[in-house]
């Protein structure tokens, strides 16, 4: 018998220990991207439909949101957020490692361009949006959790 | 003493625990290399993502006045306004049931997005047919943000200087239409005055003398204190007013939205 074949047929340890944990980061990941779905929607239905953005500073917001990196390759930046913390929401739902990972990468690729945006505000259009401060903390949890999802779990947890 | 039977599956346990081991890690460096794949690929997603944002934040920009490509719009104004009547900061017919009113900072690269889109067609269709009248007021944003803060003034009055002789908007064009880039001072006499004589039947010699004009100033602060009061802070910022009343958009909007504005006031 090939070690790979044994290998499988060998019980799955921790399994049982480690799902309760599992359950809780994938319930609290799902509870993040919804935060964030929210948050990016409020702001494309803002884009959308010209109306002014709620904001608790003192037009931060609107700088923001009217400055030239509001918009990637022509497609406003909310509608990006709205993208992917769908697609990290979505991941939750695709067992296995893929799942897992997929969703840890989306969470990767968010953070960064989130911390380049959070860069540009600060330096480049000197005004805070307090929308993308939180959709920015909301990624970076995201990311922290995504990340012990994806390296916690046994190559074999669903 | 262990029987031969015992050690044999001592010896075999031992082998299995062994195997599970070597599996276990072989497992744990597959998913390493996975991750460290992935983490390799999110970089390079981001980067790219990050490079086409930078790159789109600093190539709108205009030709300068003095090239020839400045001098090529001339006619692309000329034929956008021309045939439309101007009166110091109107455009459009006087007696046009909706007023919009755009609040705007000439060095803001979003207005000249907002100018040279969505706005050159609410001129050519509404403005053009007597629907829509647009007044153009000041509104300090990039250029406050920017090296140029203490031209705003004089580069705002400059364009109400061409209003006084019912040529505001061809200023007002020409310069988002050969806009610099807002972190360079580029911004001086010499930018004011070249888009100044780009004007069709512009009198050069009245608008300079105008320019400097202290009530011209005190229009660009009324604007602000203006813009304020509908609690407007950012630019391009367009306040609707018409029969069924009034209503506000900011932001480089589409034309539909514009549109959609329109409705809801006319």
């Amino acid at each position: 018998m090939s070690t790979a074949a044994r290998s499988a047929s060998l019980p799955a340890p921790t399994t049982a220990a480690t799902r309760p944990a599992a359950d809780r980061l994938r319930i609290a990941i799902g509870v993040l991207a919804l935060i964030g779905l929210g948050i990016a929607g409020y702001l494309t239905y803002v884009h959308y439909t010209g109306i002014k953005v709620a904001c608790l500073s003192s037009g931060g917001c609107e700088t923001v949101q009217g400055s030239t990196y509001a918009k990637l390759g022509g497609l406003p930046v909310p509608v990006l957020g709205l993208i992917g913390y769908a697609a990290i929401l979505t991941s939750l739902a695709v067992r296995g490692e893929l799942g897992r990972v997929g969703g840890f990468a989306l969470a990767l690729c968010g953070f960064l361009f989130s911390a380049y945006l959070t860069y540009r505000e600060l330096f480049t259009i000197k005004a805070i949006c307090q929308w993308c401060v939180g959709s920015a903390v909301d990624m970076t949890l995201l990311l922290i959790l995504t990340s012990l999802r994806a390296l916690r779990a046994p190559p074999s947890a669903p | 003493m262990a029987s031969r039977a015992q050690q044999k599956e001592e010896a075999r346990q031992r082998r299995l625990a062994e195997e599970r081991a070597r599996a276990e890690q072989a497992a744990r460096q597959r998913r390493m290399f996975t991750i460290a794949g992935i983490v390799l690929a999110a970089v390079i997603v981001a980067g790219v993502a990050i490079a086409i944002s930078t790159i789109g934040g600093k190539t709108k920009t205009g030709p300068p006045p003095t090239s020839a490509a400045g001098r090529q719009q001339v006619p692309i104004v000329g034929a956008l306004l021309n045939g439309i009547p101007q009166s110091g900061n109107r455009l459009g017919s006087p007696s046009a049931k909706v007023t919009v009113t755009e609040f705007g900072d000439l060095e803001c690269p979003v207005c000249r997005s907002f100018a040279l889109g969505a706005e050159n067609k609410l001129i050519s269709q509404d403005v053009r047919a007597g629907k829509v009248q647009l007044i153009y007021r000041s509104l300090c944003t990039a250029t406050c943000n920017g090296p140029n803060a203490s031209w705003f003034n004089a580069q705002q009055a400059a364009a109400e200087a061409a209003g006084l002789q019912g040529k505001e908007w061809y200023y007002v064009e020409l310069f988002y239409h050969e806009q610099g880039d807002e972190t360079t001072a580029y911004v001086n006499d010499s930018f004011l005055n070249e888009i100044a004589a780009q004007v069709p039947g512009l009198n050069y010699a009245s608008w300079l003398s105008a320019r400097s004009s202290q009530t011209l100033i005190n229009q660009v602060t009324t604007d602000q204190q203006n813009a304020a009061g509908h609690g407007f802070n950012s630019t391009p910022a367009m306040l609707f007013q018409g029969p069924k009343g009034t209503t506000s958009i900011t932001g480089d909007v589409d034309y539909s939205t514009l549109e959609h504005a329109i409705k809801t006031v006319s």
